[in-house]
């Protein structure tokens, strides 16, 4: 799990032998992104046995389906779509208030290096985002940045589907306020 | 890209203290920088990696459950009985292929010759009996040494087998009925198929499935078909009510009989 030198071959070479029945491939593609996935997943979802499950499913798709891999668009970000899906699916399954992952809190330490990283990446976006309360923050972050439809947002954080698009209303309205 | 991010903040987004936009933010960038996406890859435990990725290959090599399998469970039943009845010969793509040809071959017969829907008639009832006959035994079925050797009632993977055999090539036979000329009649051979079907049943007591399948396949059929070859009026013979009553007698004759083996009775009182 070291940093990828250049010359070992990108993702989507990897995809393709992977499609072909090569489980080497499918090993090297394990490797550079079940960690990374493991640890969104947990931040999503409360139970770390679950996750393992969902993360296995993930591979276990991404073996069966990778000649579906259109070779548009990251790697990364195709696995991601599986793996949220596939952890939607599994709440879906066991629909547990508790399994879904605490909503995020306000008032962690920030270093000052990090204000200044912030600051270059988003400007007031980053803090209007963060003075959001946290229910509309969590609809903010499944649909905008985990790319899921309203529906599969609210089956994530378990509120109806109208919710999730009167709070995201809300996000979008408190966001033009804050950063006019 | 140039741009990575520290050290410090890979390792509080990946313990999970990181949180709101800065760790949107690392998301983000993740996606797209195979680098950063490493550095935070070494925040899981190998144990943890390694744990996964064994249970994936042990899915991976797992064979994928069988078309007739996936059914068979929808259906309700268990997943151990699903793949003993999926493993029938007769219910693989080839057998019912080959069982299509045949009916197919009866549908065409009976449009083209004047004596052809006896000569359907004759036919379409041994299909699932042949089917029946290449469910179970030696030398057929590639599951028979594994099944004589497990503590599983035979008669009950017969049963279940047939079950499912009739089912399958009753309904192709049923399909072609629709394209035999001479409209209600065709049903005719829905009873004698019973009737032989539960003798099957009842002669493989004595002689393997296989065998007796074929035994009684060749009484009902070849005088028959020697008869049609004789210009002989089997049509009135077939389509007579005293055959269907005959039919139906000798079926619930013959499944009395099963019902009151042993065997068979222990079988189906293996509910699981």
């Amino acid at each position: 799990m070291s940093n990828v030198p250049s010359t070992e071959p990108p993702d989507a070479a990897l995809l393709r032998q992977v499609a072909d029945g090569d489980r080497r491939a499918l090993e090297q593609i394990y490797s550079r992104h079940a960690g990374w996935l493991l640890i969104r997943l947990g931040r999503r979802c409360a139970d770390p046995g679950l996750v393992d499950e969902v993360v296995q499913d993930t591979f276990v798709a991404v073996w069966r389906g990778a000649g579906k891999y259109t070779g548009q668009g990251e790697v990364a970000a195709w696995i991601w779509g599986i793996g949220v899906r596939r952890l939607i699916d599994a709440l879906r399954r066991s629909p547990r208030a508790d399994l879904v992952a605490e909503l995020p809190q306000h008032g962690a330490e920030i270093s000052a290096e990090e204000r200044v990283l912030l600051g270059v990446q988003y400007g007031d976006l980053a803090g209007a985002l963060d003075r959001l309360s946290p229910e509309l923050r969590a609809v903010v972050q499944s649909t905008v940045l985990d790319g899921l439809t309203t529906a599969e947002a609210g089956r994530l954080l378990g509120i109806p589907q109208g919710t999730v698009k009167t709070r995201m209303k809300r996000a979008r309205e408190v966001l033009r306020e804050e950063l006019a | 890209m140039s741009w990575h991010i520290s050290e410090q903040l890979v390792a509080s987004y990946a313990t999970g203290e990181l949180q709101g936009a800065r760790a949107a933010s690392v998301e983000a960038h993740v996606m797209t920088c195979a680098e950063c996406r490493s550095a935070v890859n070494a925040g899981v435990a190998p144990e943890r990696m390694r744990g996964i990725w064994s249970a994936v290959e042990d899915e991976v090599d797992m064979p994928r459950r069988s078309w007739t399998e996936r059914v068979l469970a929808t259906l309700g039943m268990s997943d151990s009985d699903a793949r003993l009845v999926s493993a029938a010969p007769s219910l693989h793509t080839s057998w019912l292929l080959s069982l299509a040809a045949v009916l197919v071959f009866a549908v065409w017969a009976s449009n083209s010759r004047s004596d052809g829907t006896t000569l359907f008639l004759i036919l379409a009832p041994i299909v699932p009996v042949l089917a029946v006959g290449g469910s179970y035994g030696r030398g057929i079925d590639p599951t028979f040494e594994v099944s004589v050797a497990s503590p599983y009632p035979t008669m009950r993977l017969v049963l279940l087998r047939s079950t499912a055999v009739v089912a399958a090539s009753g309904f192709l036979a049923l399909v072609a009925s629709l394209f035999v000329p001479s409209g209600g009649d065709v049903a005719a051979w829905l009873l004698p198929c019973l009737a032989l079907l539960s003798i099957t049943l009842v002669v493989s007591r004595w002689f393997t499935l296989p065998l007796a399948a074929a035994g009684v396949a060749a009484v009902y059929a070849l005088p028959l078909l020697a008869a049609l070859a004789n210009h002989r009026d089997v049509a009135h013979l077939l389509l007579s009510a005293s055959l269907q009553w005959v039919a139906l007698a000798l079926a619930v004759g013959c499944l009395a009989l099963l019902t009151h083996d042993p065997m068979l009775r222990s079988a189906l009182r293996r509910n699981r």
